[in-house]
């Protein structure tokens, strides 16, 4: 097992050193400067030069980016260009919002998803049918315009939960689960749409295989089939797709916390890409290609403990 | 760099394995019984998961609701206000407009302008302008201290003004012709300017908040950026505060006037979204959301919510390549004034300010010192008059005019009816819509494009004319001149306040008749509140509400 990871790992290490840079060219193409944001119209042509020198930015690009790969390398993200605050510090002030979202949602999609898909699986007629309409209505409503709707039937008419906010888990686990729930419920709904598709199928198929005639031949208890040998036979598609919504929640999380006004990294992405802040672009990607690796590892390691094969291979 | 918040653009300066597991188990009794103990395991979880829920819910909801709120927000003493977008820069001499919503609560300024338009002393007892309003004298009020405990006195005002005159800072602009500051006592202070300046209330008042004054000690160790350090009533807490989504203001321990202090925080919340900013507003989790987007007032209105609307934006073409430099046909008077007569405003204020919005024929909006009522009937909608008056500058089949335009306050709206209306006389309108502020400053300045859509707060005439249509104004790259406007500009400048609003029209006058502009329309741009708070005042005389000034109601 731990050789397994540590070749995942060695695998995925180039990974944190492509992204960025993709990133970091990228970023550069966007029209603009900080230096044009941070002074506004009235700036004179000497003022907007001076603050570009004083950034760094009239450094050759290959310079700026093998400056902040240096740093990068002792752990260190560099400064805000806007904020002017280290862009660890920044990240990591948010972190938890993200981390929220995306976690929660996902466990959120994956438990209902497999429940749902289990159960069209098994029940052929109005169940499918009704799985397919969730994942049609799931796939066709944009989040953005779920989470408003929730926040006016839950929050505004029925007063159930917050419409808008965060409260750190620190503060109130309460509030914390109440502050999510809205926002979690609107960003696993894609999540439980495609998930309850994909376990349905993928359970079909394993219950139309010959060894689970045998299993049955053989007197073996429904619920242990189904169970114990069917799901897991029709998890291991289950968990790649799951694994993929977690990552695409990562990109989702922008419009969810500006609809629930939740101080997460998705909101810091947009400011720092609006206000042209490479530091902080540069860290969110990072960031984001460490939640991917993660994520990547985790489902490595699911499928080897659902299929023994992919230990040895 | 320090501007009035309501001034251009407005923006914003200033799984599986577990069910397999569960499902699997053997059905003997036993199973049975840990099937059955299982799922009443599960109903426990369940029903605490529920129930913390529901006590969060009730936890966050307690203030929610319009009337619960208010009565956990006077036992908190919390008020928060939800704005578009952070800071730039918590600098009050460094921050871009909007940015007032933040430095309101940390700095007191010099002079504070009331909802009346008048001038009271804030840290200034007292001021006065020397002859020829080339010098200013300023007396300050004893005993004020800083956050930090630092005293406020005139080599602390001196300190702060040379701060504010660093390059990008709000004095470059407003005090260019300051000369020397010369410090005549422990608390007074003269500055000498090399040309008349007037205005200077304005200047050192919470608008353009270049008299809200910070600890030099902070200025010094050049903290201010990302702390507060100055003489208002309260102070930001960092501890509380996330860059870019939370500010939380505690009360100043050393504040002058503690019957001032109206909250025990503050709490100034980022709403990117202005939906979600009115669904807070509406279940009480903000008491005032600033800077709302006028089409929030219906809804508003039905929820009990308040608001106030001064005109504040106004929106238009502006024509930038005046003297036809690199598009020759708008170096024809006839051509700008076809322009405008090709223009139906009624139909465009309605569309842009959503049932709102005031049609303009003049950079002024009603009931601004520089507005001229007789100006809106100098050019009526009359396509076939523009199609004429093109014919005549030798253009019958209309031109391409490149327009540069952001995707920020109904610029992008206001560029694609401009090219729909300028179409019908054959004028095609080319937009390059800019999805930030810095890339359409940027290609604006930089002279490429030979018109602009522009949105402009207001602003005394003296101002508009050093930011507008004045030959360095940063909205002329073209560096057009007009002899008669310098002139003019000269005259506002030494003139007692009685006299600018004359001479302020009759630039009006000569701006409209030189159409440089093609004026649209002024819009509002809208603070709601609950009725649980009062003291939210924006009027025409000061379209700027002060943060300071918002207090519990009743």
């Amino acid at each position: 097992m731990t050789g397994l990871i540590g070749r995942r790992l060695a695998l995925s290490l180039p990974l944190l050193l492509i992204v960025p840079t993709v990133t970091f060219l990228l970023a550069a193409l966007i029209p603009g400067d900080i230096a044009r944001t941070i002074l506004g119209t009235d700036a004179t042509r000497a003022q907007y030069e001076q603050l570009r020198q004083s950034l760094g930015l009239n450094e050759p690009l290959l310079t700026r980016y093998l400056a902040w790969l240096g740093s990068a390398l002792h752990g260190n993200l560099g400064t805000s260009l806007f904020w002017q605050q280290p862009v660890t510090s920044l990240l990591d002030s948010r972190l938890q919002v993200t981390l929220s979202l995306v976690i929660g949602s996902t466990a959120v999609a994956a438990v209902v998803g497999v429940g749902l898909g289990v159960m069209a699986a098994l029940r052929a007629g109005a169940p499918g049918k009704i799985v397919d309409a969730i994942a049609l209505t799931g796939l066709a409503v944009p989040n953005f315009f779920l989470g408003l709707l929730l926040i006016t039937w839950f929050a505004v008419t029925l007063r159930l939960f917050p419409a808008t906010g965060y409260v750190p888990v620190s503060q109130s686990p309460a509030g914390w689960l109440a502050s999510i729930a809205l926002p979690v419920i609107t960003l696993a709904v894609p999540g439980i749409a495609v998930i309850a598709k994909q376990t349905r199928d993928a359970m079909r198929e394993a219950l139309d295989r010959p060894f689970i005639r045998t299993l049955r031949a053989a007197g073996v208890p429904g619920r242990s089939i189904i169970g114990k040998h069917a799901l897991r036979n029709a998890a291991i598609p289950v968990v790649t797709v799951t694994g993929l919504i977690f990552i695409g929640s990562l990109s989702g999380t922008v419009l969810v916390e500006m609809v629930f006004a939740l101080p997460g990294l998705g909101g810091l992405v947009v400011q720092a890409t609006t206000q042209h802040d490479l530091p902080l672009i540069q860290g969110v990607a990072v960031y984001f290609t460490v939640a991917v690796i993660g994520v990547n590892l985790l489902v490595d390691l699911t499928y080897s403990w659902l299929d023994p094969r992919v230990r040895v291979s | 760099m320090t501007q009035d918040r309501t001034r251009l653009l407005g923006i914003p300066r200033r799984g599986a394995a577990g069910a397999s597991r569960g499902g699997g188990g053997p059905a003997r009794a036993p199973g049975m019984l840990r099937a059955r103990a299982g799922g009443l395991r599960r109903l426990r979880c369940a029903s605490v998961v529920l129930a913390l829920i529901a006590t969060g819910a009730a936890t966050a909801c307690s203030g929610s609701g319009s009337g619960a709120l208010v009565s956990a927000g006077r036992a908190s003493g919390t008020l928060t206000v939800a704005t578009p977008s952070p800071p730039s820069s918590l600098d009050p001499a460094m921050g871009q407009p909007a940015d007032e919503t933040y430095s309101d609560f940390a700095y007191d300024p010099l002079i504070v302008q009331a909802p009346d338009g008048s001038y009271r002393p804030g840290l200034a007892q007292s001021w006065s302008y020397g002859p020829g309003n080339e010098s200013f004298t300023i007396k300050l009020r004893p005993g004020v201290k800083f956050s930090d405990g630092t005293a406020l006195n005139a080599e602390a005002v001196k300190t702060w003004i040379e701060h504010e005159m660093k390059p990008g800072n709000g004095g470059s602009s407003y005090l260019s012709a300051l000369k020397s500051v010369d410090v005549t006592g422990p608390l007074t202070l003269t500055l000498n300017f090399s040309s008349p300046t007037p205005n200077l209330e304005m200047v050192f008042g919470q608008i353009l908040a270049l008299g809200m004054i910070g600890s030099p000690r902070a200025v010094r160790a050049g903290t201010l950026a990302t702390k507060t350090d100055g003489a208002g009533p309260y102070m930001l807490d960092p501890t509380a505060t996330v860059a870019g989504a939370t500010y939380t203001y505690v009360p100043n321990p050393y504040y002058r006037a503690k019957s001032a202090v109206h909250w025990s925080k503050v709490v100034v919340k980022i709403f990117a979204s202005p939906t979600a900013a009115l669904q807070a507003l509406r279940t009480g989790q903000v008491q005032v959301a600033m800077d709302q987007p006028v089409t929030s007032v219906p809804v508003a209105e039905k929820s009990g919510l308040r608001y106030v609307d001064p005109l504040t934006l106004l929106l238009g073409l502006g024509i930038l390549d005046r003297d036809g430099k690199t598009d020759k046909a708008l170096g024809s008077l006839q051509v700008r004034q076809a322009l405008n007569y090709a223009i139906d405003r009624d139909a465009l204020a309605r569309v842009l300010g959503s049932g709102y919005g005031t049609p303009i024929t003049q950079m002024a909006a009603p009931g601004w010192d520089s507005y001229d009522s007789a100006l809106e009937k100098a050019y009526p909608y009359d396509p076939a008059k523009a199609r004429q008056l093109l014919a005549a500058a030798g253009y019958p089949h209309g031109f391409t005019l490149p327009v540069v335009s952001v995707a920020a306050v109904g610029q992008d709206l206001l560029a694609d009816a401009l090219g729909g209306q300028l179409s019908a006389v054959g004028v095609i309108v080319k937009p390059k819509v800019t999805t930030n502020t810095g890339a359409y400053f940027q290609t604006l300045s930089s002279g490429t494009y030979p018109a602009a859509t522009l949105s402009f707060g207001r602003l005394p005439a003296a101002f508009d004319y050093a930011d507008l249509w004045g030959p360095t104004a940063s909205f002329n790259p073209f560096k057009t001149a007009s002899t008669q406007l310098t002139a003019l500009d000269g005259e506002l400048n030494a003139a007692s306040a009685s006299a600018e609003p004359a001479i302020a029209k009759q630039m009006q006058r000569l701006l409209v008749s030189q159409a440089w502009f093609v004026p649209v329309a002024a819009t509002p741009l809208v603070v709601l509140y609950q009725p649980s708070v009062t003291g939210v005042n924006a009027t025409p005389q000061r379209n700027v509400a002060y943060m300071t000034e918002i207090r519990p109601a009743g």
